[in-house]
């Protein structure tokens, strides 16, 4: 099953290598990370995503939270959160099919951010489930790169 | 102090402040300014090493012995890395340890200068935190949280890791200032309904077990614990690191469980009902085989990391809570209990036998222990290492006191024993200290007599000399058709048609212990007969100016029984001879 975990953590040296080495040191494996600035210039927000069994989860958990640079650990609850991911994927650009990726981008609401005479770079939000279908959509045009940020969320109320 | 002073002297100063007054060190180019500061600070003693290893072994054993926070002092790049062995030991047996390590200057960080090692990298994985200090304006904070992180909660090593610039910049002296540490808030108290529930299952348990851990000894919940045990009428077993919590002629206890734990221990876990584990985390070598781990026993677990509560095991009532304070509060409402039927059957267990080797050829295992038994005062401190030996002293030493087994149980690391024993004796200089070692694991620090000499420290060592690495040629002799390979310490590669293999009666001392000793200027004696025993020991405990060494010649393919073999359930016990 896919957890999502949310820390609040010091913004200082050598963090993240103690995040990761609490979590692969026990042979578990992140999934996805995303790291940047919270709402206070002394912390960063995490989001983790893993894909693991609930007694594993509970583990990793207790684990973060004994760090001592963790200040907050929250197991996200799947409909509890707002969740987006953000993909940038470029494509071959092709005369004959151009029209049908017009749409195909129209449907799922992405973006066209660069365009040259052979490629197409492509924008797109959404919850992971929404961009691993667009994948699948746009595979036949012949994807050259793509680039995932892993899923954000956030609770939809206060759960301090 | 207004006016500013070095990073080194605020270190000091510092360490002062806390109480320091010893350090186990090595020096180095990177830390020589706080050297150079101690080198004229009387109060605080440097204890010097013969490796860094060592002296963070010699830090635990000092911490672990007396309750104290270990220092530890070394130098940047293989200092630190030294370190590495000594501090996953303590890490895993949640011994109180600061370790400050030199860095090269901040300037020369990442461009692979010499002796330079990311130190914070390294040690990630074998601390419970570290610090890298970038500014002398933060030593005197980071010292004072590294103190309280290593002593509270589930206590364990810090590093804080200094460039030399930091050491020789200057700022001024504070150390006012009041902990808060945002993200690390130690429980202490448990919470009530849990306390509830837990005398509640004790209320109706007829055949209850406790588990006493190395957090019993920790902290400090002996005494509680033995009230429960009376007022409730239930037997105790211990976890290597709990032997001393409960003395070892109390009727209520069944010794060690676990892979070489006690018929009556293990037995009585397999027919609980209830068991209740106090500060221990249910580590593989105690529990045997999971899934018939303790099959018809309800599980309460109090300790302080909550991140050991349901890890291997899954427990019905967890209480996150420092075990003294959580006992205390148990305590007020329980009700006394009876269980006459159940006592009576740990009786029972108790009369089963396994084998003990006596009156052979040469010395036997119980021999030497009952010898240890019969000559050493009551509140010794014994140090062990890692293999057989170690699992003798266990089963076979007359515990009474908390804080008097150093023993590396999580991590097992052969060599603690020796320097551990070093730790001990300095600090704690009334009571003796006995190091029983095996002739490989003595080897692995043998270094330390140097120490030992210098410091005057009348450490005994007793050791179990069989010219094996005892426990795995056990496991070579029972699991793969005693294919003794790399086990035989005699083994001579140069002539090997010499070897007449392993039942031969060669007789080859390498090293010869009794010349090592005399080598350091200390003495030793050589044991070949079990009637000299007693005479060594007493020999040993009227030497006070120095280390003793005690080379028992002993059976050389003796086993440590029980035993539980890896994989198979705990009242799966081998109980002797050999299984070929």
């Amino acid at each position: 099953m896919r957890y999502i975990i949310s820390l609040i953590v010091e913004n200082k040296h050598g963090v993240l290598a103690k995040i990761s080495q609490v979590i692969t040191g026990r042979g578990y494996n992140i999934n996805t990370l995303s790291v940047g600035p919270s709402e206070k210039s002394d912390t960063s927000r995490m989001i983790l995503t893993f894909d693991c069994d609930d007694k594993v989860i509970e583990q990793i958990t207790k684990q973060l939270n004994k760090l001592i640079d963790v200040i907050k650990v929250f197991l996200i609850e799947e409909n509890e959160k707002v969740e987006r991911e953000l993909i940038l994927i470029r494509v071959v650009r092709k005369k004959e099919n151009e029209q049908s990726l017009y749409n195909l981008i129209n449907i799922f609401r992405g973006k066209f951010v660069d365009v040259t005479l052979k490629n197409y770079v492509i924008e797109l939000t959404g919850h992971s489930k929404k961009i691993n279908a667009f994948i699948e959509n746009i595979r036949p045009y012949g994807i050259q790169d793509l680039m995932r940020t892993g899923p954000l969320a956030l609770p939809k109320f206060d759960i301090k | 102090m207004s006016d500013k002073i070095t990073g080194a002297q605020i270190i000091v100063e510092a360490l002062k402040k806390e109480g320091v007054d010893t350090i186990f060190g090595y020096p180095g180019g990177s830390v020589i300014p706080i050297f150079d500061i101690l080198y004229s600070t009387p109060d605080i003693k440097i204890i010097l090493t013969r490796h860094e290893q060592a002296a963070v072994h010699a830090a635990d054993g000092y911490a672990r012995s007396t309750g104290k926070t270990g220092v530890v002092l070394v130098t940047s790049g293989p200092g630190a890395t030294n370190t590495i062995t000594g501090l996953a030991t303590a890490n895993f047996d949640s011994v109180p340890i600061v370790c400050i390590t030199g860095q090269v200057p901040t300037s020369m960080i990442g461009i692979d200068a010499f002796q330079e090692a990311d130190v914070t990298g390294i040690t990630n994985a074998v601390t419970k935190h570290n610090y890298l200090i970038h500014s002398v304006n933060d030593i005197a904070e980071t010292f004072k949280n590294s103190f309280y992180i290593a002593k509270t909660g589930r206590p364990g090593p810090v590093v804080i890791d200094i460039p030399k610039d930091v050491m020789l910049a200057k700022a001024k002296f504070d150390y006012s200032m009041e902990i808060n540490i945002r993200g690390y808030k130690p429980h202490t108290k448990a919470h009530p309904n849990q306390i509830k529930k837990v005398a509640e299952l004790i209320e109706h348990a007829k055949k209850p077990v406790i588990i006493v851990g190395g957090g019993a000894i920790i902290s400090d919940a002996t005494n509680e614990i033995k009230q429960i045990i009376k007022k409730c009428d239930i037997p105790v077993t211990a976890t290597l690191n709990g032997l001393g919590c409960v003395e070892y002629d109390s009727p209520y206890f069944l010794g060690m469980h676990g892979m070489h734990g006690t018929i009556p221990a293990n037995n009585a876990i397999q027919e609980s009902d209830l068991l209740i584990a106090l500060g221990s985390r249910f580590d593989d070598r105690a529990t045997g085989k999971l899934s018939t781990f303790a099959p018809h026993a309800k599980i309460i677990h109090i300790d302080i990391d909550s991140a050991s509560i349901s890890k291997n095991v899954n427990v019905d009532v967890p209480v996150v809570a420092d075990l003294k304070t959580a006992l205390k509060d148990l305590i007020s409402i329980l009700k006394d209990k009876k269980h006459t039927e159940w006592m009576d059957r740990i009786n029972e267990f108790k009369k089963i036998t396994h084998d003990i080797p006596r009156d052979k050829k040469r010395v036997t295992a119980i021999e030497i222990m009952e010898a240890i038994n019969r000559g050493v005062p009551d509140d010794t401190i014994l140090s062990t290492s890692v293999g057989q030996h170690q699992m003798w002293a266990a089963l076979y030493y007359k515990f009474k006191y908390p804080r008097t087994l150093l023993s590396s149980g999580g991590l097992g690391t052969m060599g603690y024993g020796f320097p551990a024993g070093v730790g001990a004796q300095i600090g704690n200089p009334d009571k003796r200290v006995v190091c029983i070692a095996g002739d490989g694991s003595f080897q692995m620090n043998i270094q330390e007599m140097a120490t030992a000499v210098i410091n005057c420290l009348p450490i005994i060592i007793i050791i179990f000399n069989n010219g094996y690495l005892g426990m795995v040629r056990q496991w070579q002799e029972l699991f793969n058709e005693a294919r003794y390979s790399s086990t035989c310490l005699m083994q001579c590669k140069k002539d090997p048609s010499k070897c007449k293999g392993a039942e031969s009666e060669c007789m080859i001392f390498i090293p010869d212990f009794v010349k090592v000793a005399q080598a350091y200027g200390a003495r030793g004696v050589r044991v070949e007969n079990k009637n000299d025993l007693d005479e060594a020991i007493k020999a040993a405990v009227k030497n006070t100016d120095g280390p003793f060494i005690i080379d028992v010649i002993t059976e050389r393919e003796e086993n440590v029984w029980p035993m539980v073999p890896g994989g198979s359930s705990l009242d799966e016990m081998l109980k002797g001879g050999r299984t070929l």
